[in-house]
């Protein structure tokens, strides 16, 4: 098993000794305002793509 | 008047049945010079049951689409002598009693040039529509079909499916066909001829000329023809000998068009031992779709077993296989996912209908920073089927699926799946503010995807503009998770309950272009 798969049974597995979350059928928390935090990897990644995109748009290789 | 428009001149209509000693490979062999690709098609028509083929002949006198082809071969080729051509149309019916619309299988419209000097004459299968023979019950999702009419001595006819054609070496090649199809499925109109690609490429068949040795079209080329027709297109470009790499799969990419459907080409380096002045020979083909296989080994393994360091599963990992024409072999082939390694490929030009500069793997990557931020500040609701979707986001374990969508086609997905409907005044709001096209990326998590074909629920993303530098939650535009609402208000975030606390099923592809 791995390490993602373990944690996602251990997530799923505390929900469901948690019962009665389980036979909720209203929402019980209001969802809270969220603080959108983003993730540095998220920009790295887009700029990697931005800075391929920015070299290949001029590029016109070969025949077909 | 084109090839399915010309009345054409009964030739034969032939009683196709076997078990009455009618041959595909007879009649191919005897009358269209064994040709390969006419055998293919012949094929897929026996596997739609025909039992008739009609076969008719076009002139140029009554076709004004065939004078314009000759013309330029005559141009290109003084050898050129003349054509012939023949439309076979096949039928579910016995020889001159059709019946039902049912009856009508598809066409193919044979063109066999001559030539003199002892050149040999050379057929092509210019144009043929049928179904394909496979559908979504056997996972088969083809986005770029439409119908195409024919008129026949029989009648008028309407044939279904993605058009096929084949270069002819001389004055259209395979980036020449393989826009053919793509243009197909993208013009109202499904017609453009090789006359007016040329003409935008300034090839003149004189001063440029394209096939046998003089080469094909370059990139730039293809660009200038859908933009000259008003379509936009997004290159993805992979030249390693060029310093020029792709920093991601190709296939992502690839997906994120089709999976819109829009057609996308993709073109690729053949092994060449011995490559001219211009580098290894290259061959485009349409892409027109895909297979699914939601028993794939390969997503688990790929992050397992061989380093994948996603953090989230994109859908397209359960894609089997690309479905494609290639106008070498015929129509409706499959080119297994990781068969064309990123060492073959070369370029991507997926056709858009409207410009975006934020592509789908950009947008799924953006997807899925709002949903981690969403998962770890608000990791339990109460709502199970939000808490699940919490789970599986902060092990890394969502299933991603980007899809450029219109607003009508998602609010109509929003009254028309899943029970409840959201919250009726939710979708006014939402309504007034989204923009015509977004992307949508839909969340969901294995056996919830791959069996049942349903979500959590999904990101609306902004495409019009490029995404802002560094991210910020701008481009959010809506999110819908079990029990939990949000959308943009000028620069704040709404958010509220919803009654609809469970999953819903995956967006379908009944909605119309993007």
């Amino acid at each position: 098993m791995t390490y993602a798969t373990k944690q996602l049974t251990e997530g799923l597995q505390q929900l469901s000794e948690s019962a009665s979350e389980f036979q909720a059928a209203t929402i019980k928390n209001r969802p809270k305002p969220v603080n959108l935090e983003l993730s540095s990897e998220i920009n790295t990644f887009l700029e990697e793509r931005r800075a391929y995109r920015e070299k290949s748009r001029p590029v016109s290789i070969g025949n077909y | 008047m084109d090839f399915r428009s010309t009345p054409g001149s009964l030739v034969a209509w032939h009683d196709a049945r076997i078990e009455v000693g009618f041959s595909n490979f007879s009649f191919v062999d005897g009358n269209y010079r064994s040709h390969s690709v006419l055998r293919r098609i012949l094929s897929l028509a026996r596997q739609h049951h025909y039992t008739s083929l009609l076969v008719e002949r076009i002139a140029a006198a009554d076709c004004e689409l065939l004078a314009e082809e000759d013309g330029a071969l005559a141009q290109r080729c003084p050898t050129f002598q003349g054509s012939e051509v023949h439309r076979l149309s096949f039928w579910r019916c016995p020889p001159h009693q059709p019946r039902h619309p049912d009856d009508f299988v598809g066409y193919a419209v044979f063109k066999m040039d001559r030539f003199h000097n002892g050149h040999p004459q050379d057929g092509h299968v210019y144009e043929a529509v049928l179904p394909p023979v496979r559908s979504r019950s056997h996972n088969n999702f083809l986005h770029c079909m439409r119908d195409y009419r024919i008129v026949t001595s029989a009648g008028e006819q309407i044939a279904k499916g993605a058009l096929y054609a084949q270069q002819n070496d001389r004055t259209f090649v395979c980036a020449h066909v393989a826009l053919r199809t793509a243009l197909a499925c993208a013009l109202p109109e499904a017609d453009f001829s090789y006359a007016q690609m040329n003409q935008i490429a300034g090839i003149d068949h004189v001063s440029r000329k394209v096939g046998e040795t003089s080469g094909g079209l370059g990139p730039a080329d293809m660009e200038a023809i859908l933009s000259h027709i008003g379509l936009h297109s997004e290159k993805i470009v992979h030249e390693p000998q060029q310093a020029l790499s792709l920093p991601t799969e190709y296939q992502r990419d690839l997906y994120g068009f089709i999976e819109s459907g829009d057609p996308a080409l993709l073109g690729f380096e053949l092994h060449d031992p011995n490559p001219g002045p211009r580098g290894a020979s290259r061959h485009i083909v349409p892409i027109i779709g895909h297979t699914f296989n939601d028993d794939a080994w390969v997503p688990d393994a790929q992050r397992a077993y061989f380093g994948n360091a996603l953090s989230y599963f994109s859908s397209e990992a359960w894609l089997s296989s690309y479905v494609l024409h290639d106008d070498n072999f015929g129509p409706y082939f499959c080119l297994p996912r990781h068969f064309l390694q990123k060492d073959n490929f070369r370029l991507i030009l997926g056709i858009r209908r409207h410009h975006t500069p934020v592509g789908s793997v950009e947008a799924e990557a953006v997807a899925l920073a709002f949903l981690n931020a969403v998962a770890q500040n608000n990791p339990r609701s109460g709502v199970v089927w939000y808490d699940r979707f919490s789970v599986y986001a902060q092990s890394g374990l969502l299933i991603l699926r980007p899809i450029l969508l219109t607003k009508d086609a998602y609010l109509e997905n929003l009254r028309t799946c899943g029970d409840p409907v959201p919250e009726p005044e939710w979708i006014e709001q939402i309504s007034q503010m989204l923009p015509e096209r977004f992307w949508m990326i839909e969340a969901s998590a294995q056996e919830l995807f791959t069996v049942s074909r349903r979500k959590f629920g999904e990101v609306l993303i902004a495409c019009q503009n490029s995404l802002p530098r560094p991210l910020n939650p701008d481009p959010l535009l809506a999110l819908r998770l079990p029990g939990t609402l949000w959308h943009r208000e000028g620069a704040e975030l709404k958010i509220r309950t919803s009654a609809r606390i469970k999953h819903v099923p995956i967006f379908e592809k009944s909605r119309g272009p993007c």
